[in-house]
């Protein structure tokens, strides 16, 4: 039986430890199910991209905004992924170019900047960079 | 914000939540003006709704607001429907003469946000709540009020949709 629904959860870290490596034995011995997972990975990997819509600023306290969302983060991570991304796409071959710079750059076309942590962004672009 | 903690202020709840609440109805939307609608109705109803929260899963309370919120403007709207396009971040290209690697993935997002709203809202709902908010599936069965297991498959499935949406557009 493949693994249906248990994709998405594995991909998202929802299984437990039991389930999680009974989909691994499968994904192993089952090519079907592996394009199923990386379909999936594709259309998350996609939405956790799209950048952050800054809102009007009667919707936030404007004098304390230090964080999109407080216990997880993943909007932020996402928005340092995409702008990783670009940074991968456009300048990765150039290593001539500050990548940081660029980053930072880029993030303030799509990200609030007072939402942003810039050396935090910079730590993510270069773990995704060196790798 | 940790669901032992003491019931939040509103005020904290406006700059801890705002922009991720404004994000949801953005990407559920597509369209700032109904997003920043939504999320003022969303935080009115927060403001209303804290005297009588006791602390538990603050998460699945205040998402459960927040789509309820999201539902009933759907609700009103198809009373009265109006043809909108998404208008992603028209902003940013009116703004800023922004290199060409910026254009192609602004085009791209433009092209995501308009695969999400061809998804049936169920769909669309929990994929943005899972991968756009980073709520947890337990989170999710809270907000929607179904059982984990049926956010499990409306994620799934979701995203298999928006792969097949994108497919003859990207
Ligand atoms: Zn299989």
């Amino acid at each position: 039986m493949h693994l249906g629904d248990s994709l998405s959860a594995f991909l998202d870290g929802e299984l437990d430890t039991g389930a999680r490596s009974d989909a691994e034995s499968h994904l192993a011995s089952c090519p079907l199910c592996r394009s199923e997972l990386e379909a999936v990975s594709e259309s998350s990997r996609m939405l956790k991209s799209l950048p952050v819509a800054e809102p009007p600023a009667h919707l936030v306290a404007p004098s304390n905004v230090r964080h999109l969302r407080p216990r997880r983060g993943r909007i932020l991570v996402g928005a340092a992924a995409a702008a990783a991304l670009i940074v991968g796409v456009g300048f990765g071959v150039n290593a001539d170019r500050a990548v940081p710079l660029q980053l930072d750059e880029v993030v303030e076309q799509h990200v609030a900047r007072a939402s942003v942590d810039p050396g935090f962004n910079v730590l993510q672009v270069q773990a995704v960079v060196d790798r | 914000m940790a669901s032992s903690e003491a019931v939040p202020t509103w005020e904290q709840v406006a700059s801890d939540y705002g922009r991720t609440i404004y994000n949801f109805a953005y990407r559920l939307t597509g369209n700032r003006d109904d997003a920043s609608d939504l999320a003022q109705e969303v935080l009115l109803r927060v403001r209303r709704g804290l005297a009588g929260y006791r602390p538990g899963s603050f998460e699945g309370w205040l998402w459960r607001i927040t789509r309820n919120a999201f539902l009933d403007d759907v609700r009103k709207k198809q009373r009265r429907p109006t043809a909108e396009l998404p208008d992603e971040d028209r902003s940013t290209i009116a703004t800023a003469p922004a290199p060409e690697e910026v254009l192609a993935e602004t085009r791209l997002s433009a092209e995501v946000q308009a695969a999400l709203l061809s998804l049936p809202i169920e769909f669309r709902e929990a994929v943005v709540m899972c991968d756009v908010v980073g709520l947890s599936y337990q989170e999710i069965a809270e907000a929607v009020e179904v059982p984990v297991g049926t956010v499990r498959s409306r994620i799934h499935r979701g995203r298999l949709l928006l792969r097949d949406a994108l497919e003859g557009r990207v």
